[in-house]
């Protein structure tokens, strides 16, 4: 995220200082507990669905939109799109995963699964929609050479006089949701850790978050490895070791609270 | 509630230091610290190099004019060119020149000399395409005479408003069509079409001159177009030959002189790939238009069917779809036309009450355009031999794997040899605010 946004708009800020900005922001988001991320889920989730609606509207709207470009339909067969798909389907593992496993600070776990399932369904329509949008806008050949499409398609956009760069406005909400993304993730991460360790969330968050920050700070992804980090084959380990971590974490929490007495320490209920 | 006071008192630390390493600190650049280029004209230069031309505006000064009624020739914008070997390193280079940093962000259109399109322009575009700060909506042109962004601005202020405003606008003569960067590139990247841009000339005119004057207006001299491709100015530094049609904005604007040369919309310029291979005004234009359904305006005149005089026809819009048929051993194209039409003006008005007059006014319509569509239907499959029609998509669309087989030698071999199948259905809507005559 960092990435784009230092070269769609802060050119001369160094990387650090923003990764550092975002990983305080979550930090402290993530203290404020459970209920506060639910309330801020519903704002924020109106939000960001309502800007990209408003701007595919306004795309499908401007005359850059060529939907004709979406056929032949399956011309390589489902190859290309099994491929193109498996990358996003394991990040829709890894979000259900969490946020099933945040069932725990539920008042009404059972409905958990529905909303996951849901939730999914939604994200998946939405990415659909701008796959094929930025197909229709840019053509197939340079749909898949574009660092960040949402991006792309906006500055195809101009209304002289009310919307001269809807890209710096769409990049913005885009950030929003996924510093949201990154917190709920850090949350669930340091909730665990606090149950097991019998302390509060806010202060495993700081425990967990400043040598975080540090090591964000010392090492930042360049842009020419990010093709690496969404191959196939990266992503595929990183969900087992993600599966595998939150699986061994909730079970040693499970044998350490067993052992030590059930702990409840800052658990809130949302 | 120990751990919670020091807790907050951390985070007071963090937000402190978070304020001190704003982000905005570093990229934040105060508009009156600005140099916004409202348009960018690139021609070839020396030794393969280019010259970069960048319409620099004082955003105060246009403010102050719009405002408080601008006068005529006040200072509202400046020219800078450098050359160099890239557009970046251009831009770059003409900052040591101007002492505000230059954003190209604004920038509404990109003018290419035509000699430089010929030779083609893919590596320029790469800038536009990679730069977040360059919109994808810029206007897509080529000028006859070099950078035709340095003609001097007629009735706004600015060559990049004169510019912008003509791309809008001039389409509503059916001669041109407005094309922005992510057409043109997406047409360049796509297979089986070919792009175009718009297609414009310095023209130098007298009466121009006259008007300037306060003196009647007269065809004394009516405007030249210099013989085309003409040599992209190679001038960096300096004055211009007073004979150039490519004029000298900054003596121009810091002086308000009044030289003769405005910045005419001729029609369409066609590439094979990035670069030009021919072009298509007026009629020819409108031609490849019809085809294309981007007539939304403009008008033709032609003989009434019905009796004397002339039946003019207005185009509200029209629509036309391309679709193949692939047979055994040939390709044939179909497209239908669908105009929508209503009578502008009718030096016969009597001659609507016979009957059948509708069907035979549509009839007469129905004809011409097909002779316009045919007619540069030919000078493109014949001539240009580029697919600017997208056949070949149509092709792909169809049967993909047979275009992997004819891909590499459709221009050159398939397209000329099409057979093509024009159908046009006008719709004669209207008759304007008159209704037809009925009797004396």
């Amino acid at each position: 995220m960092s990435l784009v946004i230092l070269s769609s708009m802060f050119t001369l800020t160094p990387a650090w200082v923003l990764a550092l900005s975002i990983v305080i922001v979550v930090i402290y988001c993530a203290s404020l507990g459970a209920d506060a991320l639910g309330r801020a889920s519903e704002l924020f989730f109106t939000i960001v669905v309502l800007s990209f609606v408003i701007g595919l509207i306004l795309l499908m709207t401007g005359g850059e939109v060529d939907y004709m470009y979406l056929t032949p339909v399956l011309a390589r067969g489902f190859g290309p799109v099994i491929g193109a798909a498996w990358v996003p389907l394991l990040w829709y593992a890894t979000s259900s995963s969490l946020v099933l496993g945040f069932g725990k600070y539920c008042s009404r776990p059972g409905l958990l699964p529905a909303a996951v399932f849901k939730a999914v369904l939604i994200s998946g329509v939405f990415q659909l929609a701008l796959v094929a949008n930025a197909v229709a806008t840019f053509g197939p050949v340079q749909a898949v050479n574009q660092m960040s499409p949402i991006v792309s398609m906006a500055r195809t956009l101009c209304i002289p006089g009310f919307i001269e760069r809807l890209d710096v406005l769409l990049l913005s909400v885009w950030a929003v949701g996924i510093v949201f993304d990154i917190t709920v993730t850090f949350f669930v991460g340091t909730a665990i850790l606090a149950e097991a360790f019998g302390t509060t969330p806010r202060v495993t968050a700081l425990v967990v978050g400043v040598p975080l920050s540090v090591g964000i700070v010392m090492r930042q992804t360049t842009i020419f490895e990010i093709g690496a980090l969404l191959s196939p084959s990266y992503a595929m380990a990183l969900t087992l070791a993600f599966h595998i971590g939150l699986v061994g974490t909730l079970l040693a929490t499970s044998l350490l609270t067993k052992k030590g007495g059930p702990s409840h320490g800052g658990r809130s209920r949302v | 509630m120990a751990v919670g006071v020091g807790f907050r008192r951390v985070l007071l630390v963090m937000f402190v230091l978070a304020s001190v390493g704003a982000t905005g600190c570093w990229d934040r650049i105060e508009t009156s610290e600005m140099s916004i280029v409202g348009a960018m004209a690139i021609d070839e230069g020396t030794e393969g190099r280019i010259v970069v031309s960048l319409e620099i505006i004082d955003a105060e000064s246009l403010a102050v004019g719009a405002g408080a009624g601008s006068q005529q020739g006040a200072l509202v914008g400046w020219m800078l060119r450098e050359e160099a070997d890239s557009v970046m390193h251009a831009i770059r280079s003409a900052q040591r020149r101007i002492p505000r940093r230059i954003f190209a962000g604004q920038a509404n259109t990109v003018v290419f000399g035509q000699n430089l399109a010929r030779q083609g322009i893919k590596q320029y575009l790469d800038v536009f395409e990679r730069q977040n700060q360059f919109r994808r909506s810029i206007v897509v042109s080529v000028c006859d005479t070099g950078a035709g962004l340095l003609q001097r601005p007629f009735i706004e202020q600015l060559p990049s408003r004169t510019l912008s405003g003509l791309a809008t606008h001039a389409t509503a003569s059916g001669k041109t069509t407005l094309v922005t960067l992510n057409e043109f590139l997406r047409k360049l990247a796509e297979p089986g079409i070919e792009p175009i841009s718009m297609h414009t000339a310095g023209r130098s005119t007298e009466d121009e001159y006259i008007k300037r004057q306060g003196e009647p207006v007269e065809q004394t001299k009516p405007g030249v177009i210099r013989d085309q491709p003409l040599q992209a100015d190679r001038e960096i530094e300096g004055l211009l030959d007073p004979s150039s049609p490519v004029l000298d904005p900054i003596s121009e604007s810091g002086t308000a002189e009044t030289v003769p040369g405005v910045t005419i919309v001729l029609g369409i310029a066609v590439f094979r790939g990035d670069r030009v291979v021919g072009v298509l005004d007026g009629k020819d234009a409108r031609g490849f238009l019809w085809a294309a359904g981007r007539v939304n305006g403009g008008t033709f005149a032609l003989q009434n069917p019905m009796g004397n005089g002339t039946v003019t026809y207005e185009v509200i819009r029209s629509r036309a779809s391309v679709s193949c048929e692939i047979l055994q051993d040939s390709i044939r194209i179909s497209i239908e036309i669908s105009p929508v039409l209503e009578i502008a003006e009718l030096h016969n008005g009597e001659s609507l009450s016979i009957e059948g007059a509708v069907k035979m006014l549509e009839q007469a319509a129905d004809e011409y355009i097909l002779a316009e569509v045919q007619n540069t239907l030919r000078i493109v499959q014949h001539e240009f031999r580029t697919d600017i029609y997208g056949f070949g998509q149509a092709v792909y669309r169809k049967r993909p794997e047979l275009w992997r087989q004819i891909e590499h030698e459709w221009n050159e071999q398939a397209f000329p040899n099409l057979e093509v199948d024009v159908r046009v259905s006008s719709l004669l809507k209207t008759a304007a605010a008159l209704l037809p005559r009925i009797g004396r």
